[in-house]
C-alpha cells in the first residue's frame, strides 16, 4: 500500500490566548490504533516527519502531529501552549505516546505533556556545542558551560526572538522535570546540536527512563538531520517504550 | 578460584609479552631509569632529558610509556622535550618496561606508581613539582594520587587528563557487557591477554569492530598495535565494571572517587573526543564539574570545535592529527 500523506488542520486546537499548535494528521486516519503525537519542533517543516510517520504507521499506531505555529514568539509560549494542547489531546484520544525530535522533544518535557510515554530523539536538554569554532580552543571556562561554546541554533526559520531565547539555553539551560510518564531518550555522539553530554546528563535522575546511544559502534553515527530524516531511532524508541 | 592458562596459553602470552620494549630509532639518547615504589614494585621511567620544567606522562589501560611516544613524528615525548620541557614517561607495575606484578587496583597506580615516580623525578631535577599528563586510565590514576594527599602536599603542578572516563552510568549494552565478560575472562586467565589479540589484529574480522572502538583518525594502526598494548590486569578491569552501578569506587572499599575530587585544586584541562568510543564526551565531561580546581578548562576534540577530525580514544596520542593539534594545546597548559 502506498503511503500517502494527508495533513489536515484538525478540529481541536489550542485556546485562543496561545494559540500556537494546532493538530495536523500525517497519514491515514486510523483512530482505532494506539496514537503517537509527534511534537515538532520549531522551525522544523512537517514534511521531515513524513519518514517517521510512514514507518510508524507500519508498527501500528495511528500517528498526528502538533504543529508549532510560526508566530509563537517566546519558549514561554510555546511551552503554555502545547500543555494546553496536550491535555484536550489527551482527552480527545484517551492517551498517547508523544515522541518527538530536537527542540520539540525539550519542549515537551518542560510543558510536562500529559503522554502515556515519551520519546526524545536528539533533544537537547542541557548545555550542549554548536560548530561555530574557527580553530581548536577550549569549549568550557566556567560552570557549566560558558558563552564561548555556542552558537546559532538552527531556528532562522521562526521568530528571531525565539531562536535567541533557545540559543541561550546554551547557557542558562532551564530545570527540566522529571517526566509523569515512562521516557525514551537516545543521542548519537555525531549529533552537535544534540549530544550526548546534553542529553544523557540531564536526565541521569529521571526515575523512569532509558538511555540508548545511537550508532555506538558505527562507522555510520547520524548527525542531528539523520536521526530525523531516518526513522530507525524513531522505530527503535517506540520498541523500547513498548517494552518498558 | 583462578584456573591455570593452558600452555598453549602460556606459549602465546610469552611470544606476545616478550618483556622490555626495544629501543626504537627516535629514543636513541633517551634513557630508562627503573625505580622501586614503596610497597616494593619495580617501576619503569623512560625519559626524553630536556632542560626545562619536568612532566610525568602516564598511559591508560592495556597499553605502555609507547602510547605517548610512538614514532620520532608522534611522540608528545619529543614534542614537549623540544619545546623546553622535561618528559618522563611512566610505565604503570605490569605495563611496558616496568615488571610483572600481581593484578592491581588503580589506586595503588597512583599512591604507590605515581607518587614514587613523582618523587624521584623532584629528586633528580631539583624541582618543587612536576607536570602530568594522563591518558584514559592516566587520568584515573593521577585522580587517584590526588584523592590520596592534601592539597598542599600535591607534588603534581598542572596537569592534562585526556579521554579519561569517570562516569559509567547507563553503560550501552555492549560496554557493560564488555567489561563485566573482559573482567571476568581476566579472573579466570589471571590477565586478559589483550596484547596476542593486538598481534592478531590483521587476521581479525573486519566485522568485529575493535578499529572503531579504538581510533578514529589512525590510517596506518600496525605499529601502534605492535608496541603499544600490555595485558589487562582483572582488579583494574573489575573497577571499571563496577563504576556501571553509576559510581567509581576505589577497590573494596564504599568510597566513591568523585566525593574527594572536590579537594582536588590542581590546575586541569580535561579533554575528550567527540568520536571516542571508550570515554565519549559525557563520560568524560563529569570530571570536570567535581574538580574543585579553581583553574580547569574542558575541551573537546573535534569537527565541531575546529579540529581536522573527530578525536576516538587513541587519537589523542597515536591519532594522525595529534602532534599538530593536541601536542600545542598540551605544552601551551602546561606552559600557563
Amino acid at each position: 500500500m502506498m503511503f500517502i500523506t494527508i495533513i489536515t488542520t484538525a478540529l481541536l486546537t489550542t485556546s485562543t490566548t496561545t494559540n500556537c499548535w494546532e493538530l495536523a494528521e500525517l497519514g491515514h486516519d486510523l483512530p482505532q490504533r494506539p496514537a503517537i503525537l509527534i511534537v515538532g519542533s520549531p522551525g522544523v517543516n512537517i514534511s521531515a516527519y513524513f519518514t517517521w510517520a510512514e514507518s510508524l504507521e507500519y508498527e501500528g499506531y495511528n500517528v498526528v502531529f502538533a504543529k508549532p505555529s510560526p508566530t509563537i514568539s517566546s519558549v514561554l509560549q510555546a511551552q503554555e501552549g502545547l500543555r494546553e494542547f496536550g491535555d484536550a489531546l489527551a482527552l480527545e484520544l484517551g492517551g498517547f505516546i508523544a515522541l518527538s525530535h530536537g527542540y520539540g522533544g525539550t519542549l515537551s518535557i518542560i510543558a510536562e505533556i500529559p503522554a502515556t510515554g515519551i520519546g526524545l530523539i536528539g533533544s537537547p536538554l542541557g548545555p550542549h556545542l554548536v560548530a561555530t569554532t574557527p580553530s581548536p580552543r577550549p569549549v568550557d571556562q566556567g560552570l557549566p558551560f560558558p558563552n564561548d561554546q555556542t552558537g546559532e541554533l538552527p531556528t532562522a526559520p521562526i521568530t528571531t526572538s525565539l531562536s535567541r531565547e533557545l540559543a541561550g539555553w546554551s547557557e542558562n539551560t532551564p530545570v527540566m522535570p522529571d517526566p509523569y510518564a515512562p521516557v525514551v531518550v537516545i543521542a548519537s555522539d555525531a549529533d552537535v546540536i544534540a549530544p550526548p553530554e546534553s542529553v544523557r546528563l540531564p536526565t541521569t535522575d529521571w526515575s523512569d527512563r532509558l538511555w540508548l546511544r545511537e550508532g555506538f559502534l558505527s562507522n555510520n553515527r547520524s548527525s542531528h538531520a539523520d536521526l530525523l530524516l531516518d526513522s530507525k531511532s524513531a522505530v527503535e524508541v517506540i520498541r523500547a517504550l513498548e517494552s518498558l | 578460584m583462578k584456573c591455570r592458562l593452558s600452555p598453549l596459553l602460556v606459549v602465546l602470552i610469552s611470544c606476545a609479552h616478550s618483556g622490555s620494549i626495544p629501543q626504537r630509532p627516535h629514543c636513541i639518547g633517551a634513557n630508562d631509569t627503573y625505580i622501586t615504589t614503596n610497597d616494593g614494585a619495580t617501576i619503569a621511567l623512560h625519559r626524553h632529558q630536556g632542560d626545562g620544567e619536568p612532566v610525568l606522562i602516564v598511559h591508560g589501560i592495556s597499553s605502555n610509556h609507547v602510547c605517548w611516544d610512538l614514532t620520532a613524528e608522534t611522540s608528545l615525548a619529543t614534542y614537549l622535550s623540544g619545546a623546553g620541557f622535561d618528559p618522563w614517561l611512566l610505565d604503570l607495575r605490569g605495563h611496558g618496561n616496568s615488571g610483572a606484578t600481581e593484578p592491581t587496583p588503580i589506586d595503588t597506580y597512583g599512591e604507590e606508581d605515581v607518587a614514587a615516580a613523582l618523587q624521584f623525578i623532584i629528586e633528580s631535577t631539583g624541582v618543587d613539582k612536576v607536570h602530568y599528563v594522563g591518558h584514559s586510565m592516566g587520568g584515573n590514576v593521577a585522580i587517584a594520587y590526588l584523592s590520596s594527599v592534601n592539597a598542599e602536599e600535591s607534588l603534581i603542578d598542572r596537569m592534562v587528563l585526556a579521554a579519561t572516563p569517570l562516569d559509567f552510568s547507563d553503560a550501552e549494552p555492549l560496554l557493560y557487557n564488555g567489561l563485566h565478560a573482559g573482567a571476568f575472562a581476566a579472573n579466570m586467565f589471571g590477565q586478559l591477554p589483550t596484547q596476542i589479540a593486538a598481534r592478531l589484529h590483521p587476521i581479525i574480522p573486519d566485522a568485529l569492530p575493535i578499529d572503531i572502538f579504538l581510533f578514529n583518525d589512525i590510517n596506518e594502526p600496525a605499529i601502534m598495535y605492535e608496541n603499544v598494548v600490555s595485558p589487562v590486569n582483572p582488579i583494574e578491569l573489575s573497577q571499571f565494571a563496577g563504576a556501571t552501578t553509576g559510581e567509581f569506587y576505589r577497590w573494596n572499599s564504599d568510597i566513591i572517587v568523585t566525593d574527594y575530587m572536590g579537594d582536588i585544586t590542581t590546575p586541569t584541562l580535561v579533554v575528550a573526543g567527540r568520536a571516542d568510543r571508550v570515554a565519549p564526551v559525557d563520560r568524560v565531561y563529569p570530571i570536570y564539574p567535581a574538580l574543585g580546581s579553581e583553574e580547569k578548562e574542558f575541551l573537546i576534540l573535534g569537527v565541531s570545535t575546529g579540529f581536522s577530525v573527530d578525536y576516538g580514544h587513541l587519537d589523542m596520542t597515536t591519532g594522525d592529527h595529534t602532534a599538530t593539534e593536541l601536542y600545542p594545546i598540551i605544552e601551551e597548559w602546561l606552559s600557563k
